[in-house]
């Protein structure tokens, strides 16, 4: 089995980044990555796709998008040339930005059926094959030195042959926030847990009753990373559910396929040794931003950043 | 093998379930030791819980129900101090190591063995409750609730559609759960005790339908009686309002809301607790509710809870407050999220996890429940069974079964497609309205099903077949079958388990519905932990009708006739009811119908009519605009605002008025007609506020030598120099009396409900229930046809149970004794007060008190405050008046009632009919075994002494005194007066009340002569006075109840002065004797958890024995 496609979700109107995602896509607001190159959000995304062996990727966005992304790639490109001319970096991103448009493509979700139809909309596109799929506003960072998050996936998924979730042990508290799941840890396959149950953001009552996992810490879940290798099976599930949407109403959800999915065939969970930042969240672009820096070449710069600014709020605090 | 040892640890089921007494027949006294040592040394090292009760409870049974009673051991030792405080403050383990400790340096004895025993049984049931405690924290669900610590981990939100406004609505939504109550069909035996569903889960089943309510000849109609109103509001609090109760509050501070004392919204609380809302792990932390509630409503906004339960009587039997515990964690988990659907029925987890949160909010708010009570929650008839634990259970390898059992719902091919219908057409549900208290019954079951005791072990087992039969007549529909099963239910199993589930007035109620329906009355059916209270009986549909309007008839003419013996908290009612087929359901209501019920503004309105406009919020002013202008009800309008006219204006409301002038009007008739000394009270009174006389000047001053007796200083039991035939011939002769002390209620028996000891038909003797006072006639007449002179027996009585006590004699002729019996009434009464806090402070802080189970013990702290604050509030030592008559006043102590027979001609007449009459033996109504024993009458004729005081060998239960060398002086002690609380311990011997009195040498002592006893009464009351003066007042602090609402109680503490007649034995010129008898005869029943060991250890048949019925 090869993974070589991913798909990624972007068709969301980004409410919680107004007002920039007001005037442009989430998932184009600049950060900058570890390589020390400013990009936009879904270019670090692409990515951490294309470093982890996948050659396709299909972005899912709102109708309309299409034709906007493929323009803003390509003038970001023309200007990025244009403005910072004999640059070494300028050249690399240029040249970068030009794969990634060669790499893409672009399907609009033309109607707001829910997150699961969303996916479906990458069918065509994915075909009967595997894929990777990723959120457009969540960003990864590994604790594994050289291997992506999204690699640790999709090694699994490959080595196994089946679904593989990116899953996280979570804080209880905020398990009403992920899709949630329970399973059974699988002996020889380190991290690795086969789904028995999934619930879309559970409240923590019902999570205790019916997603209990065994030989997690006390008090933790294993909620959604945002990160999934799925087999093409996924889209026979979304497309009945699709189909009932639009004859009595209702929202197609992933978590619901997923779960349908788990009963019919082997799914597993993987504890995925990475992060994940949500630029979605209140404070989630300065946090993502600071996890890079982070990870990355101006780690030394950032962490002198943080002591200084600690030592200011402390002194403007009067203590 | 050692015969427990293998019993307990046997894995086959016929070994595992023998029964205790067929494990130690046979073995004597050392035998039984040695075998409890082993299992005692088991004990501790046993890691299984139930191995560990199972051993606990075999010690305990062991030195309680064998030891204790053989002869073969010592009666008398010395219980250490501070075993017994360990004991007290439930350092159980502690305990019973200082108590094996002295009994290996006293030798077996029965005053140490009975506190060993007491231990070991306090530890069994501490050990299930702690159990119990674990597994509802443990439970699926439930676990979160104990972690969450600080309000950013607080998992719970508000639903978004109860934060919407309808457009152009003001008021926010408001979610309504309706809950149905539960009526358990079957009473399989009180086996939905969770300790006992723990223990042997394939004998815990039930039949539970949930049913609808209403009052018959009160409400139009039935519907689920529990109502649950949430919404928000926009003030960052917690406003609960309890409808039925009148009580509403602002809560803002977590300490608040985590006292389930100061207030009557304890259960509102505990499920606003228990739903997670604001869930237990946060009690203690410094947050503010305001905090807890931004994070989960929003900033600025808080949470309204109303509940009401259409004013069902309290102890309806119908699970009304675990199914009120079970709406409320239902409507709030809804309201935050924690169920899928907002509106409409649950689903079986979320029914699951409703019910496991009642039990946490029952545990929380100290109260207790089986696991079959939240039954409500779920629709129908289903059946409720014990399941056993399973891998992924928390009780998995600690007990045999789960916490919560399993709920079967039972389908079309398991019921009668008519059932419903049979059922509405031949059941009826009453309230005979008894006042009860089932904790002490649950216990015994507990007890004796853990015991394996034969009868009860047989008994359960034969109601696993009546369950079978109940559940076949639910499939044929044949109600009459099901009644006879239920019957038999009762008649059988149900009485051989616990004799005291029945009661006169049940027994009175089933034989008069027999006599007036014949054979169209089908049986009787037993609801909850005993009977008196909800009950159900079953007739024939055509007789359906015709039946409540008697049955009410009759339960309401046997309590006038019952009421004076048995506690009674309100007036009989009959129930309509429908089964309910939905389960706890909820709905949200929108714009204009927002609202909560109308009640709630009655009671709201007032409070926000007296506030200045300007602090109330627009929302608050707006609502209620809109209430009165929506009502299309003209008369609910109409009260709306009769209620804020009478509280803007503080006119009383007339009602309660007319009945305060009533009561106040008896009260003045009790002064005048008892001679009430209004001189003396305000003097009293200002002794008692000044501190010159209180709790601690009760005491003896601390330099009081306190010794036990030495050997001679009481009198054994035995016949020497033909005592007994001295005796004899004195009975013979009819030179003796009797005189029953009945001035008392007896407040402990009934716990202040007013009802009068004497009279109380508490156990049920040669196939009758019999009262204290028959009991003891039936002793004087056993004398009588011994020795062919019948005694007279005379009863003391007070202002409180005259009037009763003439009656009950005269209705059942002296119950059948022919000698002549007399009526000493009482010449003296005392008002009550409201106790000083200082008082109150002594009392609950200083004395040695029992400490309870951790959450009761903080309720019970919680309570004792708020009444700390109501003695304050009310005015410390001033009368106590807001109850009714009866309950303002107080005979003044039972050393007035010998000297009463002196001044109320009693005595006079008894002399004058009977000459020859030289002795009296006076004692306690509840001192069963007294009788005009022979032996002890030659031994007190044979000392010469005035008085001869019988005393026994003191148990760990025997409180307050002793026989006692006070100073060098033999005397009783009252345990008021010990300057120390250890010195009681140090006595061997208890008072037992009982005295033999020589009539001429007792005036001589009041200076008085048999002729003084015909002449002027104030000559006598003088010579009373003087001797009064020489006896101590104490001041002590009794509890009564004061009844409200539907069956609602509070226990209210109040000071009385007392004089006590054992400190007749103080006075220097009274020559008093002492004689040391056995147990049996002097032991006392002072409170109703004592019935069953006292049945048991031998003492019933002992009194029996005595007794001469007719």
């Amino acid at each position: 089995m090869h993974v070589r496609k991913a798909v990624i979700t972007a068709a969301g109107r980004g409410a919680r980044l107004y007002p920039a995602a007001d005037t442009v896509q989430k998932a184009m607001l600049p950060l900058m990555d570890r390589d020390g190159l400013v990009k936009p959000v879904i270019q670090i995304i692409a990515e951490e796709a294309l470093d982890s062996g996948i050659e396709e990727i299909c972005v899912i966005c709102a109708p309309g998008d299409e034709s906007q992304y493929a323009r803003l790639f390509e003038s970001l490109k023309t200007n990025l040339l244009a403005a910072h001319r004999g640059q070494e970096w300028a050249k690399l991103q240029a040249e970068r930005l030009s794969h990634l448009g060669r790499s893409l493509r672009f399907v609009p979700q033309t109607e707001p059926l829910g997150y699961g139809h969303a996916v479906y909309c990458a069918h065509e596109f994915v075909g009967d094959e595997p894929f990777l799929l990723l959120l457009s506003d969540h960003l990864y960072v590994s604790h594994l030195s050289g291997t992506r998050c999204a690699q640790q996936i999709i090694n699994l998924a490959t080595q196994e042959g089946c679904s593989v979730a990116g899953v996280q042990a979570t804080r209880e508290h905020l398990v009403g926030h992920y899709g949630t799941v329970a399973g059974k840890r699988q002996a020889n396959v380190p991290g690795a847990y086969q789904i028995e149950r999934i619930l879309e953001k559970p409240s923590l009552s019902v999570a205790e009753v019916e997603l209990h996992t065994p030989g997690l810490r006390v008090g933790h879940y294993l909620c959604f990373f945002g990160m999934y290798v799925l087999m093409p099976s996924i889209f026979r599930v979304l497309g009945e559910n699709v189909s009932f949407a639009k004859s009595s109403g209702g929202d197609v959800q992933l978590t619901t396929a997923l779960n349908a999915l788990a009963v019919k065939e082997r799914c597993l969970a993987l504890e995925v040794k990475g992060s994940r930042y949500d630029i979605g969240a209140k404070y989630g672009m300065l946090q993502t931003q600071m996890a890079l820096g982070l990870a990355g070449q101006d780690r030394g710069e950032i962490l002198t950043t943080i002591a200084e600014l600690l030592a200011e709020s402390r002194r403007q605090g009067g203590e | 093998m050692n015969p427990f040892l293998e019993t307990i640890s046997s894995i086959d089921a016929k070994t595992r379930d023998r029964s205790y007494l067929s494990l130690c027949q046979g073995m004597s006294a050392s035998e039984l030791l040695a075998a409890l040592d082993e299992v005692e040394r088991f004990r501790g090292s046993a890691s299984n819980l139930y191995e560990r009760v199972r051993a606990t409870l075999f010690l305990y049974a062991g030195c309680r129900f064998s030891l204790l009673e053989s002869t073969d051991l010592a009666s008398v030792g010395r219980v250490p101090y501070d075993g017994f405080t360990d004991l007290l403050n439930r350092r159980f383990e502690e305990a019973i190591s200082r108590f094996r400790n002295a009994l290996a340096d006293q030798g077996p004895n029965a005053a140490v063995l009975s506190a060993l025993a007491e231990a070991y049984r306090h530890l069994a049931f501490q050990t299930l409750a702690d159990q119990v405690r674990r597994s509802v924290r443990a439970g699926r669900g439930n676990q979160w609730m104990f972690r969450v610590g600080h309000t950013d981990d607080h998992p719970v939100r508000i639903r978004p559609e109860l934060l919407q406004r309808e457009q152009g609505s003001l008021l926010y939504p408001v979610l309504v759960e309706s809950t149905p109550v539960r009526l358990d069909l079957s009473h399989s035996g009180w086996s939905d005790i969770f300790f006992l569903g723990m223990d042997y889960p394939e004998g815990a089943r039930v039949v539970n339908i949930s049913v609808d309510l209403g009052v018959y000849g009160r409400d139009a109609s039935v519907r689920p009686p529990i109502s649950c109103y949430v919404r928000v509001i926009q003030e960052p609090l917690l406003r609960l309002t309890s409808v039925d109760l009148n009580a509403t509050k602002d809560v803002t501070e977590l300490s608040d809301l985590f006292n389930f004392g100061n207030d009557y919204l304890s259960l509102l609380k505990a499920g606003v607790i228990a739903s997670g809302l604001i869930p237990p792990s946060f009690e203690g932390t410094s947050h503010s509710i305001a905090e807890v509630l931004s994070r989960v409503a929003g900033r600025g906004m808080g949470i309204e809870l109303v509940t009401q339960v259409n004013d069902i009587p309290k102890g309806s039997r119908l699970a009304v407050s675990t199914n009120l515990l079970a709406g409320i964690a239902a409507v709030l988990m809804r309201a935050t999220g924690q169920t899928a659907s907002l509106e409409g029925p649950l689903g079986e987890n979320e029914r699951r996890l409703v019910a496991s949160r009642a039990i946490l909010g029952e545990w929380l708010g100290g109260s207790g429940g089986g696991w079959q009570d939240s039954g409500g929650v779920w629709p129908g008839i289903k059946v409720i069974e014990g399941a056993p634990a399973t891998q992924s259970d928390p009780e998995f390898g600690v007990s045999k079964g789960r916490l919560l059992p399993r709920h079967r719902i039972l389908g079309a091919d398991e019921l009668h497609p008519e059932i419903t219908e049979r059922l509405a057409q031949s059941l009826v549900l009453v309230h005979g309205g008894m006042a009860q208290n089932v904790g002490p019954i649950l216990e015994m079951v507990t007890e004796k099903y853990l015991l394996r005791s034969e009868i009860e072990w047989q008994a359960r087992l034969s109601m696993r077949e009546i369950f079978d039969g109940i559940l076949a007549s639910l499939k044929t529909g044949d109600i009459r079958e099901l009644a006879r099963l239920t019957t038999q239910n009762w008649n059988e199993p149900l009485k051989s388990i616990i004799p005291w589930v029945t009661n006169h007035f049940t027994e009175t109620l089933t034989k008069r519905a027999h006599k007036a329906f014949g054979s169209d009355y089908w049986g009787f059916q037993m609801l909850g932990g005993m009977s008196g209270g909800g009950m159900a009986m079953y007739v024939a549909p055509q007789q359906h009708h015709r039946f409540r309007d008697e049955i009410l008839e009759v339960m309401r003419r046997t309590k006038r006739e019952m009421e004076d013996a048995l506690p009674f908290a309100m007036d009989p009612v009959v129930y309509d009811f429908a089964i309910n087929q939905v389960g706890t359901t909820a709905a949200l209501r929108q714009g204009d119908d927002a609202l909560m019920p109308s009640r709630y503004y009655a009671l709201q309105a007032p409070e926000l009519v007296r506030r200045a406009q300007e602090t109330i919020p627009y929302l608050r002013r707006a609502e209620l605009d809109h209430v009165t202008a929506r009502s299309s009800n003209p008369e609910e309008t109409f009260g709306l605002l009769r209620t804020i006219v009478s509280n803007l204006f503080r006119v009383a409301d007339p009602a309660t008025q007319s009945d305060r002038i009533e009561w106040d009007r008896g009260a003045h008739q009790i002064k005048t007609d008892n001679g009430f000394d209004a001189i003396q009270h305000e003097q009293l009174r200002a002794d008692l506020r000044s501190g010159r006389i209180g709790l601690a000047h009760n005491r003896l001053s601390v330099e009081t030598e306190i010794d036990d007796i030495a050997p001679g200083d009481a009198t054994p039991f035995e016949d020497c120099d033909g005592a007994r035939m001295r005796g004899e011939a004195a009975l013979r002769e009819g030179r003796v009396a009797v005189l029953s002390l009945a001035g008392g209620v007896g407040s402990r028996w009934t716990t202040g409900a007013g009802a009068i000891k004497a009279l109380n038909p508490f156990v049920m003797l040669y196939g009758r229930h019999r009262s204290f006072l028959e009991i003891h006639l039936a002793k004087t007449r056993a004398a009588a046809l011994a020795y062919g002179a019948s005694p007279p027996h005379a009863v003391s009585t007070s202002f409180l149970t005259h009037a009763p006590i003439e009656r009950h004699l005269d209705r059942a002729s002296n119950y059948g004794y022919e000698g002549p019996v007399y009526l000493s009434p009482g010449r003296s009464i005392a008002q009550r007060l409201v106790p000083m806090v200082r008082d109150l402070m002594f009392l609950w802080e200083e004395m040695p008190q029992e400490t309870l189970d951790e959450q009761k013990q903080k309720v019970r702290e919680a309570v004792r405050s708020a009444l700390m604050g109501w003695a304050r509030t009310v005015g410390e030592g001033n009368d106590y008046v807001d109850n009714v008559p009866i309950q303002r006043f107080n005979p003044p102590g039972h050393w007035y009632e010998t000297p009463n027979l002196l001044r109320n001609g009693v005595l006079a007449g008894m002399l004058r009919e009977r000459p020859q009459l030289e002795t009296i033996m006076l004692h306690n109504i509840d001192t069963l075994g007294a009788d005009l024993d022979p032996l002890a009458l030659g031994l007190h004729l044979a000392s010469g002494k005035t008085m001869t005081f019988e005393v026994v060998p003191r148990r760990i239960v025997d409180r307050g005194g002793g026989l006692a060398r006070v100073n060098g002086r033999v005397r009783l002690l009252e345990g008021l007066a010990q300057p120390r609380e250890e010195d009681e311990l140090k006595l061997s011997h208890y008072n037992s009340m009982t005295t033999w009195v020589q009539i001429d040498q007792l005036l001589g002592v009041f200076g008085l002569t048999r002729r003084d006893l015909e002449g002027p009464e104030a000559v006598i009351a003088e010579a009373i006075r003087r001797v009064a003066q020489r006896v101590p007042t104490y001041v002590t602090i009794k509890d009564v109840k004061r009844r409200w609402g539907h069956g609602q109680e509070d226990v209210y503490p109040v000071a009385q002065f007392e004089k006590l007649w054992s400190d007749m034995t103080g006075l220097p010129d009274v020559a008093c004797g002492f004689l040391a008898v056995p147990r049996m005869r002097g032991q006392q029943l002072k409170d109703p958890s004592e019935l069953d060991p006292w049945a048991n250890d031998g003492s019933k048949a002992y009194v029996e024995e005595l007794c001469a019925f007719t």
